[in-house]
């Protein structure tokens, strides 16, 4: 299942070469695609020819994950860390981590409960988060990791009659869809395709946009993992999406507002084809929609994400239901020529 | 036998065993202990006792108490939106957030779920400022049907034990790394004669109050007991000697702590080359020595160092675990009735042990 050996691949922002591996691996067995391009960042871009040649559309995807980077490695052979990506430090207390390319066990402790006092209600911080890899010492330490070591959550993928459960939701999901899209293809879709996986979206979308330098598509559609935000303590419309609601559509996000044609033609496929979507309640966070809007000469860009809770830690929730109808409506979205049409004036 | 404490280790660390639903554990004890022992049973506290005769005629009774719960959290509500509302015992609330759990539910069920958090994105200032309580964690368990959980499920913590020589790093070694160090001295005293019976006892309900080992006391009725328990190794303490991970079994003294029991254990570690270190506990111990103390026995108290206790994740040193239970088994055989006898244990320590 490539969503689960997807999930479970270590690669934070950066440090793709496993997942851009895996990905080769399928997309060359698929054997569907007329060529594959590795650029010099680590973007795979995998390109099949359409019903209509004279339209390009990129699918795209990022392969990196949020991490840790070692910064630091102390006298007592403690490591320091740093986020790779957006972390939150207080979802690291308690969690096991591996460090580096041998994957070196490590868990992040904190302070026996019973010795704490008014740093009980302190909120942990980065100078709180020390990795412990049962180093003897510095050099014990050292003899086991580098300074600039990755460290990545150690998180085995679940999968329930309901859910999925793992890490790296967002955004090995989007690549999972765009292999089981790319392998079930059995006829031309209905423009050139150019299936974009990216790297480095975790640290400030810095991958997507060199894709633009090899091809000219007329518009992209990103599929993401996103934040859902259901949580019991908040209220209902504070909630960015819902599990089992359906794929979300984003109008707007940080620094990219979508384009109404674009969001229109999703709405319409999915309403066409009677698949249950939501419209991303929150605003927050960007995706790689933005960078390709700004770059070159101006990618339209618009996103489906499937909602997934607890993204950016070391585990995360997701929906069976809501993965399978996003690949369904993605799916239509490449087989129909509205997606592209819309554009043309 | 660092392999087999290892193996231990690993097995002991993954059975489940919450204050007062010990029976997974206890099972998993029974089994290791059964060979080792001449009588195994559970008394109405649920408590696990493991008996062995003296090898010779009786002199009397040494009682080694190990507690074998752990701290877990207990579902407090269960909402129909697919999440439980959780209470502690003995848990810090900052190392929950996106923890894998499993929830014991009444039908014998084991149930993935998942402590949640708000993504960063959607964090305000207000909740950035704050760690989630008590008041604000829930589990995730919308992967199953809602109907399965109930108030007072109990739920422990899904973490895989690893080693990283000469550590194991695991769950619960709190106080499962006693247990098994009363098994490696039950192990040693195979081959070694002892003249009083040996009560291993792991003792139910210590995290909420260490009530098993009061009621097993009360049961046993010991000459001489000793409570195994782990302490706060490799951290400094403000006042207390540093306690580390690899050199050996920690000897606590303290006014709930017989001295005889304490100056018997120095004495035995001293005489058999035991490395050792002190702890000087001066109020209640935290521990099972406590209630022993109350009942109105003598007892003593060893503690095995390991970092990060109640975390997830504890680090312990096997090393320890080994040296713990081969002083507790030299100490089994060296006792005599001698050493009950002594009033002033100055002078009478030299002639007797």
């Amino acid at each position: 299942m490539y969503l689960k050996d997807l999930s479970e691949i270590y690669g934070a922002s950066g440090n793709e070469e496993k997942v851009r591996k895996y990905i080769r691996d399928v997309v060359k067995k698929t054997g569907k695609t007329d060529f594959i391009k590795e650029d010099h960042l680590g973007n795979l871009m995998c390109f099949k020819k359409g019903k209509n040649q004279k339209k390009t559309l990129v699918l795209m995807a990022h392969m990196d994950e949020v991490g840790l980077m070692v910064s630091k490695i102390e006298e007592d052979g403690k490591l320091n860390v740093l986020p790779v990506g957006g972390v939150d430090p207080r979802v690291l207390l308690g969690k096991r981590v591996v460090v580096g390319e041998k994957n070196i066990d490590g868990v992040i402790p904190f302070k026996a409960i019973h010795l704490q006092s008014k740093d009980y209600k302190k909120i942990p911080d980065w100078n709180d988060v020390r990795v412990d890899i049962g180093a003897k010492d510095k050099k014990d330490a050292e003899s086991k990791v580098n300074l600039g070591d990755f460290c990545h959550f150690r998180t085995f993928f679940e999968e329930y009659q309901n859910r999925y459960v793992g890490k790296a939701f967002d955004d090995r999901v989007g690549c999972a869809i765009m292999l089981e899209i790319l392998e079930s293809m059995n006829d031309l879709p209905a423009f050139n395709i150019v299936f974009a996986f990216v790297v480095q979206e975790e640290n400030g979308l810095r991958g997507s946009g060199a894709v633009l330098k090899h091809f000219h598509p007329d518009a992209a559609l990103i599929i993401e993992g996103t934040t859902a935000g259901d949580n019991p303590e908040l209220k209902r419309e504070r909630w960015s999406t819902h599990l089992d609601n359906g794929p979300a559509v984003s109008y707007l996000q940080s620094m990219h507002v979508i384009d109404r044609r674009l969001f229109n033609a999703i709405v319409q496929t999915a309403e066409s084809i009677r698949i249950p979507f939501q419209i991303k309640g929150r605003t927050v966070g960007g995706t790689d929609a933005g960078r390709l809007a700004r770059s070159f000469y101006g990618v339209p860009g618009a996103v489906v994400s499937v909602p997934a809770r607890y993204i950016h830690s070391p585990v995360s929730v997701m929906s069976k239901e809501d993965y399978n109808h996003t690949r369904k409506l993605v799916n239509e979205l490449v087989m129909t020529e509205n997606y592209l049409k819309v554009l043309e004036v | 036998m660092n392999k087999k404490i290892k193996d231990m280790l690993f097995e002991f660390s993954q059975a489940y065993g919450p204050p007062g639903r010990e029976e997974c554990i206890r099972g998993v004890i029974k089994k290791r202990v059964e060979n080792l022992c001449d009588e195994v049973f559970v008394d109405k506290s649920g408590n696990l006792i493991a008996l062995k005769h003296a090898t010779e005629k009786t002199e009397g009774r040494l009682m080694v108490s190990t507690h074998m719960d752990e701290v877990c959290l207990v579902c407090s509500n269960v909402l129909d939106s697919g999440y439980l509302r959780v209470e502690t015992i003995g848990f810090d609330p900052k190392l929950l957030p996106s923890q894998k759990v499993t929830v014991h539910t009444k039908n014998g069920e084991q149930l993935r779920g998942i402590v949640g958090m708000l993504a960063p994105h959607l964090q305000t200032d207000e909740t950035r400022s704050k760690i989630s309580d008590y008041d604000d964690l829930f589990v995730d368990v919308s992967m199953h049907d809602i109907s399965k959980f109930s108030v007072g499920d109990f739920i422990t913590f899904s973490t895989e034990p690893f080693e990283t020589k000469p550590f194991v790093f695991a769950k619960t070694i709190d106080n499962r790394g006693s247990c098994i160090a009363s098994i490696v001295a039950l192990e040693y005293l195979q081959k070694m004669r002892h003249s009083f019976d040996f009560y291993a006892v792991f003792s139910s309900r210590e995290e909420i109050g260490a009530f098993g080992a009061r009621t097993a006391t009360s049961l046993i009725q010991p000459d001489v007991s000793v409570a195994l328990d782990v302490t706060h190794g490799d951290i400094d303490m403000p006042g207390h000697v540093k306690l580390e991970t690899g050199k050996g079994p920690v000897i606590a003294k303290g006014p709930v702590l017989t001295k005889m029991v304490s100056n018997g254990l120095t004495k035995c570690a001293k005489n058999n080359g035991i490395a050792y270190q002190y702890e000087i506990i001066p109020s209640r111990t935290g521990t099972d020595a406590d209630q022993i103390q109350l009942e109105g026995f003598p007892v003593g108290l060893i503690s095995i160092p390991l970092a990060y206790m109640h975390n997830t994740y504890e680090k312990i040193n096997v090393h320890d675990i080994k040296e713990t239970g081969r002083l507790l088994s030299l100490f089994g055989s060296e006792l005599n009735r001698c050493f009950l006898s002594i009033q002033s244990e100055e002078e009478g320590e030299k002639e007797c042990i």
